[in-house]
Order: structure tokens, then C-alpha cells, then sequence
């Protein structure tokens, strides 16, 4: 044991602030301290159950047993006689969960008890089957706890031993999938070793470090779950890296193709603008041509009016003149007839046609007395005084020289309204001249209009593309700022994987003694209970067991399934001593060993390994039961202890 | 008297002179010296709205070079009636009358009639009259002539009345008056309005048929 603490050493390795590493470790949940406490204990005091057989056999059946420390057997002369079912049972009892107890069995079974005893604390599981789900209750210090269901059973279990036990859960990192979590039901596979099941060292899975784990947890080498821990976070932290790194370079790929995409666009639509002819009259050009046409159609369109206006007073006063030469001609013509008809005899009466005599006329002459109908004649009236009159405008002059005037001024009228009229014409003519120009103006204009439409949208284009190119390639360049790892990750991953190598080196250390201590005994073990010419034995700590027989090396894993059995028991027995010796090691001091003579197991070794166990047994005060179909072990196992079958009977 | 009085008198003393149709002398029931006649009322009446509305007539000559009648120059004839306000000048709106355009004579007739200028025998009783003669004495002719000859100022009445008289031809007071009522402004003027004129309809007309030709 070093004088440093793990952290210190962890932030000397790495490079970064203690208190850095602390907050990590523990954020990740690595134990940075590691205390060896003394073997916990776990101890079955007593097993019942109940059941109805069916089938072949039937009938109701019990079995009821205490048990404790000690070597215990379970013994029957035939086989099948329900031997394993207990070790099931019992199994079943302190996991929540079947291991592999028989079909039928677990049909017969109605009700099972088991107590029991765990760090000194009593307790009790009963449960009945209902429906074939267990349905019960743990009973402990800390009160009730009912389940109904084979899953509420195991989790009830797994949280009580656990934590009685002290044991920590062990995080596995597998491929794909995470990390996930083993607990109670991996590491009670250390209390039990079934028939026939030989293909680890130690429990009953060979895989990825589990039996690792079990031989760090009965050897009980400090350090071991915080090197797990760390191994674990680390494997975490460097996937999510990985994920990271991909992540960014597709962010970096990704707008790598849009920068490019873009840039090939702008070419295109910069080729596209190049196309468009040159001199193309600007926006403000186009505007300024329309505003001038539509001021000029308002200007012209007054004129238009002005000039319509002039034509109807010229007309007006056209027919003025028209009207005052009129009256003029009338007035003079009548005055000339009057003149020549007056002046005329008249010669009969024009009703009646009498002819008018000499003495009529004559008296005409003298006294003015009308030849034809004798009126006084009134010669004023002869001066055209009349004409006047009968024009009917009092107002008007009443002779010819006054309405000749009449006519010279209407005529001087005429002539400036006629004037006035070509004035005004003139005006909106060339009105209409201007407006002619600008309207070309404005359809010239017009015939491009496509064309400056589209530089408009092009140019729009343009600057939307550049803006787009900027904002991505800034975005590119920020992500390959990041070229690194995230800086977070970066400590994270340097951090662990100091700690890991920190943790590995401990775990070395301290477990170098312990190992060759190991070694020795199961060599020595083995070789009592019958392995010939074993010469060397080294198991180590990743639960690969080598060995050294006749000079010639080999594998745990080579061996014949009765090698492989007399190894399982040398390897517990081993384990359980030393780390009794040496009181470290967590192993619960139960165990469980079915058909321990089913291989082709001689006489002797049998004898051996039962002499070897009930030692152990003594030595250490755990608990092992034996289940076998061989009564001989009978004679090793102290006379209390015995539960046999004779004959044909059942056990139970 | 009026100035229309009195110029109706030129008017109808040279419609006589001019319209009017030979008589030889010595005829039963006609005046002594007579020498010409318009033998219906409302042929005088007639031939007097032409002399009263130039648009009319010249409505009237276009009809007939139209109708191969009259020859084509007259055409240009029916322009200058159209021309320099002539209608405007020489137009004396008439009251329309159901006998046809009808405006009293009495008085312009009296003014030829007391000097023995002319002459009008009417056949049947006062208040009874069946139909009237107009005649043209020998005085009324030679007065005619002589202002002719003397007065160029009053050209227009002898001029006038000439192409009236040819335009007119030998057509009765009737067909005379149908051939004026065939003018649809004529006829679509009401009872007692004064009629309208027509210079727009008759422009259009000459304008056609001067396309045509």
C-alpha cells in the first residue's frame, strides 16, 4: 500500500488539478478508496417447501431441514431422487430466480421457506406458487417486503443481499449496447456449482471478465472495482469521443458540400449576369422615363381640353358672326324690298281683286290715305325702322350701319377666337409630340423589362449566395476549430485512463502476493484429490488457469470434464482458505456442490475432495452442502449433517 | 312690315318668275296678263320651303344625281349650299303644318298682289276653298327682271329660285311634298314644332356619294 492516495496519484499521472479529478471520479462513480473488509457471511439455517406430485408419481410431498455450518450431504442411492431440486429450491430461495429448476418440479411445488442468516441478521423468505409466479415476502430487520411476481422476487433479493453483503454492482461495458449492470444473480453463481457445468473457472459463464470478477471478489484484492469502474467510464468516455469525432467531421463534410454547392451556383448565375447586354437602363432610368410619360399624359390631357374648350368658342363665335350677318342681310334686303315694292302703284285691292280707280290714287297722294284700305299712311314707318323691330331685340341697333358694326366686331371675335384655338392646337400638338417620345421612351424601356427583371433576380442571387458561402465557411472554420476532441472529453478520457492505469497497478501489486499464495494451494489441492502429474498451477487474475503437467503446458479449458471438476473444487477451496487466512476476500462462506462424484471420479478422490472440504469446512466455519448419489461421502460428514434416501425413497 | 314679310315677297316673286309655268295668253280663268302659274298651293308652298331651308334642297339634289336625274355637277352645287354658314344664313325655320310645310303667304303674296305683280284665283267659295292658282303677271315679270338687272345685292333670290325650279322639274305640289317628307328629320319633327335642320345628314350623304364616284 502505497502512502499516496488513489486521486493524488491519479492527478501525478494525468497531469491535472486533484480536486479535477475528484469531482470526475466521482461524477463517474469510481470508488476511490478501497477498503478489504472481513468475508461477509451468508448462512442457510433452514429450507422447507411443500408440494403435490403429478404424473407418474404422485402425491403430496415435504421436505423440511435445518441447516448451518459445516459440511452438509444430500445423499440418495438412485439417482433423480430430488437431490438437485433442493439445491434448486434453496437457490431459487435466496435469488428471486430459478436457476434451473426442474419443470415439473417447479409445477409440483405450493410452498417454500428458507431461513436464514446474513451478517448476522436473521432472515426469512416465503413464498407460495400461484399460477406457477412466486407470490411472498422477504422478512427482515427492516421489515416486510412482499413480491408477486418472479421479478419483484429476484430484485427484492438482489437489493437485500447486495446490500447486506456489501457488494458493489459491476458495470460491464459490452459492444452496442452500453454499459450493463451485474449483480446479486452473477455473484451468487459463486455459491453454487451445478453439475456438469465446468466451462469456467470459477461460476458458470467464461465470458468477458465475469469470472474475473468472481475471483477478484473471493480473492479480494483491493482496488479491483475501482479498476473495473475505471475500465468501464473510460471504454464510456472514449466511445462517446468516437461519436464526437464522427459527428464532427460529417458537420465538417456536410458544409463542406454546401460551401461547394454554392460556389458552383455562383458561377453559374455570375455567367448567367455576364450574358445580359450591356447599357440596360438602370432601375432609377426606368422610373424616372414613366414618371415623365404619366406627367406628360396629365399635361397633354389639359391641353387637349384647353384646346376643345377653344374650338367650341370659336364655333360660338363663328356663328355670332353667322347671326349678326344675318340680321345685317335680312335688314338690308327687306329695306331694298320696301323700297322697290312701296314705291309701286298699287293696282286692285289684293282681297277681292277690285281694281283701285284714279280717284283712289289721287287721294292717296293728297291725303296720304292708303289707296287700298284708306289708313292714314305713316311714312316713318317706311324707314326700316320696322325691320328692327320685328327682329325683336330692343336692345340691338336699328340700322344697317350699327348691325354691320355688329357683324366687323363678331367677325374681330371669330378671328381671335380663331386664333386663340390654333394657339391652344399648336400646344397640345406638341404636347402630343413630347408624349409620343416619352411613351417610346417608356416601350423601349419596356422591351428590356424582361431583361432588367431578371438582372435584378440574378443579382439578388448573387448577394444571397455570397452571404450563404461566408456564413457556411465561418461555420467549416468553426468546426474545424474544433479539430481536437472537446476539451471536456479530452480531460475526461485522460483522467480515466490514468486512473485505470492507477488502479491496474495497484491491483497488481497488492494481488502479485496473493496469487502465487493461491497458486500453491490449489496446486497442492489438486494433486490430493487425484490430478496426476500436475507440477504447476497458475491461475490469474483474468481467471485463466494454466497449468503444467508432464512438462507439457495447457489450458483449464483442455481439461476432461473430471480434471475441470477436481480444478472448480481445488480453485474454491483454495480461494476460500487463503482469503480466510489472510481475512480479505468476500466470498459469502456457502457453498453448494451438486453431484460432486458424477464424473468418472475414483474412489479416492471422491474420498479426497470430501476429506479436503469438511477441512475447509472446519477451518473456516462456512457452510457447504454436497448433494451426490454416492452415500460414501456419508462417512466425511458429521452425523447431524446427513439428509440421505435408502433404498428407493426420495428425499422428499 | 316684317323683314320676313318682305323678303317672302322676293322670295315668291321669283319662284313665280322662275318656277312658275308658262301660260299662253288668253286663257280662260286666268288674269289678263298673266304669263306664268304655280297651279296649287301647296306646290308654292313647297318649292317655298326649299327657298326657306338650303339643307333640304340640297337633301333634294343629292337624291336626284343619286337617282341619275340630276347630273353629277350638281353635286358640287349641294356642297355650296352646305358651305360658308349658307344653310345658317339663308335658313328661315318654317312651321311644320299638316298640309306639308306650310307658313302662311297671305302677306307676302298681298305685297305682289296689290301692285299687279301677281295674282291668286281661288276656285270655290270664302272659307270653302277648293284649290288656288298663283299667277305671274306681266308687271311682276318685268320687275323681276329689273332687279335682276339693277340689284346685285338681292342676286341670290333670282339664283335661288332657278335652282329650285330645276330641281323641282315638273313634279306636282304632291309629289313635291311627299319627296320632302321622305327626309326623316322632316317627318319625325312634331306638330308644330319648327323643323330641324339637317346639315349633318345631308354632309354624310354627299360624302357618300362622293366615295362613290
Amino acid at each position: 500500500m502505497t502512502g499516496v492516495s488513489f486521486i493524488d496519484a491519479v492527478a501525478g499521472r494525468s497531469g491535472h488539478p486533484a480536486q479535477d479529478v475528484a469531482d470526475l471520479l466521482e461524477a463517474a462513480r469510481v470508488p476511490t478508496a478501497d477498503t478489504v473488509g472481513a468475508p461477509s457471511r451468508l448462512r442457510v439455517t433452514r429450507l422447507a417447501f411443500t408440494g403435490e406430485k403429478a404424473g407418474v408419481s404422485t402425491g403430496a410431498f415435504g421436505f423440511d431441514q435445518q441447516f448451518g455450518n459445516g459440511l452438509w450431504a444430500l445423499t440418495s442411492e438412485k439417482n433423480e431422487r430430488g437431490k438437485t431440486s433442493i439445491l434448486e429450491i434453496m437457490m431459487w430461495a435466496l435469488r428471486g430466480q430459478r436457476k434451473s429448476l426442474q419443470d415439473d418440479v417447479r409445477s409440483w411445488l405450493r410452498t417454500v421457506a428458507l431461513e436464514g442468516v446474513v451478517e448476522g441478521e436473521k432472515f426469512v423468505v416465503e413464498f407460495e406458487l400461484v399460477d406457477g409466479e412466486p407470490e411472498g415476502a422477504l422478512e427482515c430487520s427492516s421489515g416486510r417486503h412482499p413480491f408477486s411476481s418472479e421479478a419483484a422476487f429476484a430484485d427484492t433479493m438482489a437489493k437485500f443481499m447486495m446490500d447486506k453483503l456489501g457488494f458493489d454492482p459491476f458495470p460491464q461495458w459490452v459492444k452496442d449496447q452500453g454499459v450493463s449492470t451485474h449483480g446479486w444473480l452473477l455473484y451468487s453463481t459463486a455459491l453454487y456449482m451445478p453439475h456438469g457445468v465446468h466451462q469456467a473457472v470459477i461460476g458458470d459463464k467464461a465470458e468477458a471478465g465475469l469470472a474475473q470478477r468472481l475471483l477478484q471478489l473471493f480473492v479480494g484484492v483491493p482496488w479491483t472495482q475501482t479498476s473495473i469502474a475505471c475500465q468501464a467510464a473510460l471504454k464510456q468516455a472514449q466511445a462517446a469521443a468516437r461519436d464526437q469525432q464522427g459527428s464532427r467531421q460529417a458537420v465538417q463534410r456536410a458544409v463542406g458540400q454546401v460551401v461547394e454547392q454554392r460556389q458552383q451556383e455562383l458561377e453559374y448565375v455570375r455567367q448567367e449576369l455576364a450574358k445580359l447586354p450591356e447599357g440596360l437602363p438602370s432601375d432609377e432610368q426606368v422610373e424616372a422615363a414613366r414618371s415623365a410619360w404619366m406627367g406628360l399624359i396629365d399635361l397633354h390631357g389639359e391641353a387637349e381640353i384647353r384646346q376643345r374648350e377653344a374650338a367650341r368658342d370659336a364655333d360660338a363665335a363663328r356663328l355670332e358672326v353667322t347671326r349678326r350677318r344675318k340680321q345685317h342681310t335680312d335688314m338690308a334686303e327687306a329695306a331694298l324690298a320696301e323700297r322697290l315694292f312701296q314705291g309701286l302703284n298699287p293696282t286692285s285691292c289684293p282681297r277681292c281683286l277690285t281694281p283701285i280707280d284714279a280717284e283712289r290714287k289721287q287721294a292717296e297722294a293728297d291725303t296720304h290715305e292708303c289707296a287700298v284700305c284708306t289708313h292714314l299712311i305713316d311714312l316713318d314707318l317706311h324707314t326700316g325702322a320696322d325691320a328692327a323691330a320685328a327682329e325683336g331685340d330692343k336692345d340691338e341697333p336699328a340700322t344697317l350701319d350699327g348691325l354691320w358694326g355688329l357683324v366687323v366686331s363678331a367677325e374681330e371675335a371669330a378671328a381671335a377666337e380663331r386664333t386663340r384655338f390654333e394657339e391652344r392646337r399648336e400646344q397640345a400638338g406638341s404636347l402630343a409630340r413630347e408624349l409620343a417620345e416619352a411613351k417610346s421612351q417608356v416601350d423601349a424601356h419596356a422591351a428590356h423589362t424582361a431583361q432588367i427583371q431578371q438582372r435584378r433576380t440574378l443579382e439578388t442571387r448573387i448577394a444571397s449566395l455570397e452571404a450563404v458561402i461566408s456564413e457556411v465557411g465561418n461555420l467549416g472554420d468553426g468546426a474545424s476549430a474544433l479539430s481536437s476532441l472537446d476539451p471536456r472529453l479530452d480531460f475526461q478520457i485522460e483522467v480515466l485512463r490514468a486512473a485505470e492505469e492507477e488502479a491496474k497497478q495497484r491491483v497488481r501489486d497488492e494481488s502479485a502476493d496473493v496469487m502465487g499464495q493461491i497458486n500453491r494451494t490449489i496446486l497442492e489441492l489438486a494433486q490430493r484429490f487425484g490430478f496426476e502429474n500436475l507440477q504447476r498451477v497458475q491461475l490469474d487474475f483474468a481467471a485463466r488457469l494454466k497449468l503444467t503437467k508432464g512438462g507439457i503446458d495447457g489450458w483449464f479449458s483442455k481439461q476432461t470434464p473430471g480434471e475441470k471438476l477436481r480444478l472448480r473444487i481445488a480453485v474454491t477451496i483454495a480461494l476460500l482458505r487463503v482469503a480466510h487466512q489472510d481475512q480479505r476476500g468476500r466470498h459469502p462462506g456457502l457453498l453448494l456442490i451438486d453431484s460432486i462424484g458424477a464424473e468418472e471420479t475414483e474412489p479416492g478422490d471422491l474420498a479426497s475432495f470430501m476429506r479436503e472440504l469438511s477441512a475447509v469446512a472446519a477451518e473456516t466455519g462456512i457452510e457447504i452442502i454436497v448433494a451426490s448419489a454416492r452415500p460414501e461421502i456419508l462417512e466425511h460428514v458429521p452425523e447431524g449433517n446427513r439428509i440421505s434416501a435408502e433404498g428407493e425413497d426420495y428425499l422428499w | 312690315m316684317s323683314t320676313e314679310t318682305l323678303q317672302g315677297a322676293l322670295r315668291m316673286l321669283y319662284l313665280l318668275d322662275k318656277a312658275g309655268t308658262l301660260v299662253a295668253p288668253g286663257g280662260t280663268a286666268q288674269p289678263a296678263d298673266a304669263v306664268a302659274v304655280i297651279d296649287s298651293e301647296m306646290k308654292l308652298q313647297a318649292l317655298h320651303f326649299w327657298m326657306r331651308n338650303p339643307d333640304y334642297l340640297a337633301h333634294e339634289i343629292l337624291d336626284g344625281v343619286e337617282q341619275g336625274i340630276l347630273d353629277e355637277e350638281s353635286a358640287d352645287m349641294a356642297e355650296q349650299l352646305l358651305e360658308d354658314d349658307e344653310p345658317s344664313l339663308r335658313r328661315y325655320p318654317m312651321l311644320r303644318y299638316r298640309f306639308g310645310a306650310y307658313e302662311p303667304i297671305d302677306d307676302s303674296f298681298a305685297i305682289l298682289a296689290a301692285p299687279g305683280l301677281a295674282k291668286r284665283v281661288r276656285h270655290g267659295k270664302p272659307g270653302n276653298v277648293k284649290r288656288s292658282a298663283f299667277y305671274l303677271l306681266k308687271p311682276g315679270r318685268e320687275l323681276a327682271e329689273k332687279i335682276a338687272d339693277e340689284y346685285p345685292d338681292l342676286q341670290w333670290y333670282p339664283d335661288r329660285a332657278e335652282l329650285i325650279a330645276r330641281v323641282s322639274g315638273k313634279r306636282t305640289g304632291t309629289e313635291l311634298k311627299e319627296a320632302q317628307y321622305r327626309l326623316a328629320e322632316y317627318a319625325q319633327t312634331a306638330l308644330g314644332d319648327h323643323i330641324q335642320p339637317i346639315d349633318g345628314i345631308v354632309q354624310d350623304k354627299l360624302e357618300e356619294l362622293r366615295s362613290r364616284t
